[in-house]
């Protein structure tokens, strides 16, 4: 099969030869997933954009130091990640408000007690609203692994890469962000029926 | 008491749903679900969540967040900053251009209509030999022409927005092709 020109890697070896304006190419390829990934963390479309751009220009800088062992795209969500971070914590948000441990047991405990869910009652549009709700209430970083994961589509060992933390952790705060939406919707569902 | 203690998968069905449970798990928890009502519709939950989750839309960031980018590293001309610097000449054209037109609409007509070249005029086939005469002469006569179809403004009136607005058609002219001299540079 004939490598595509624009692989990332090659994308990457051109602008490392002198090639500066093919960076334009990656930053059309990842702006949006940066951008989304800013916006619903920093929950500020200006500040997220200013985020992006420094995350695009520090990544630019730094380009000879990238070795290709993950994608373009996980090293710089990583950037976006701290950039955001920072910003949050300067700002003084709740960064994690959870502790975190390995044992998903406490987590799994209460799911057994549900009745069969009415969440297929509600349309589908309105769900996703009040998930895009609900994910903003999420702490930082389980609202972070959350977006890694559907997104960005990436890996348990990508995630744990761009957030710095063992996968264990990814994994207990995927499934900890993904207990806590499901048991808010269906906590406003319920009370809805109660209500009508 | 917990879930798995009693044979249920608990958050197993997570990991069943996700597909990263091993063969011998997916297939401890395939068999729960044939007998087990309340994991079965669990497990719809699960999904119900997962296909909700992977519908997040993606936002759009900025259309100029690539130029900006590389603006912000000096790299040569990205294709949409080149884009605006070429909106840019153009609208600077297009201004001396309304400036040039609306200056020669005022010279024909005021000749025109102070008879100077008119056929038949009174002094037809002959140029007014002072220029600033023909031109003043012309703006006034435009200004009549427009005061005429517009009756509430005076003569005076009317040339004093002809000439402001042709003024400002060539002020932003000048000043657009400046500003894209300069986007070019950088």
């Amino acid at each position: 099969m004939i490598p595509s020109p624009h692989s990332e890697q090659d994308v990457i070896a051109r602008i490392l030869a002198g090639g500066h304006r093919d960076y334009a190419i990656l930053v059309n390829r990842y702006k949006d997933r940066a951008f989304t990934l800013a916006f619903r963390l920093v929950e500020d479309r200006e500040a997220a954009e200013e985020l992006v751009q420094d995350a695009f220009v520090r990544a630019y800088r730094s380009l000879d130091r990238f070795r290709g062992e993950a994608s373009f795209g996980t090293w710089l969500y990583r950037i976006v990640y701290n950039l955001c971070m920072s910003r949050i914590s300067r700002e003084g948000k709740r960064v994690l408000t959870v502790e975190i441990s390995d044992e998903l047991d406490a987590s799994a405990d209460s799911a057994g007690e549900r009745n069969p869910t009415p969440l297929e009652q509600i349309e589908e549009e309105e769900l996703q609203h009040r998930i895009g709700e609900e994910i903003a209430r999420l702490p930082a970083q389980m609202r972070t692994a959350v977006l890694l994961f559907y997104v960005e589509g990436l890996s348990y060992s990508a995630m744990a890469s761009v957030m710095q933390i063992p996968i264990g952790t990814v994994k207990t705060l995927l499934f900890r962000g993904r207990s806590r939406l499901r048991e808010r919707i269906k906590g406003r569902c319920d009370k809805e029926v109660n209500v009508t | 008491m917990n879930d798995r203690t009693i044979g249920h998968p608990g958050d197993m069905l997570q990991g069943y749903v996700d597909g990263t449970l091993t063969v011998a798990e997916l297939r401890s928890v395939a068999d729960h679900l044939t007998a087990c009502t309340r994991c079965r519709s669990e497990l719809q939950e699960f999904k119900r969540v997962d296909q909700i989750l992977r519908q997040i839309p993606l936002e759009r960031a900025s259309v100029h967040l690539s130029g900006t980018v590389l603006e912000r590293l000096h790299i040569g001309m990205p294709h949409d900053a080149a884009l605006r610097v070429l909106a840019r000449v153009g609208a600077g054209f297009a201004f001396l251009i309304v400036a040039a037109t609306l200056i020669a609409v005022c010279a024909v007509t005021g000749v025109i209509d102070l008879g100077g070249l008119a056929p038949g005029g009174e002094g037809a086939g002959r140029w007014v030999t002072e220029p600033w005469n023909a031109l003043t002469q012309a703006a006034s006569g435009l200004g009549a022409v427009v005061a005429r179809h517009f009756p509430f403004l005076s003569q005076q009136g009317a040339l004093a927005i002809l000439t402001f607005t042709a003024a400002v058609a060539a002020l932003l002219g000048a000043m657009d092709l400046l500003f894209s001299r300069r986007s070019m540079r950088r």
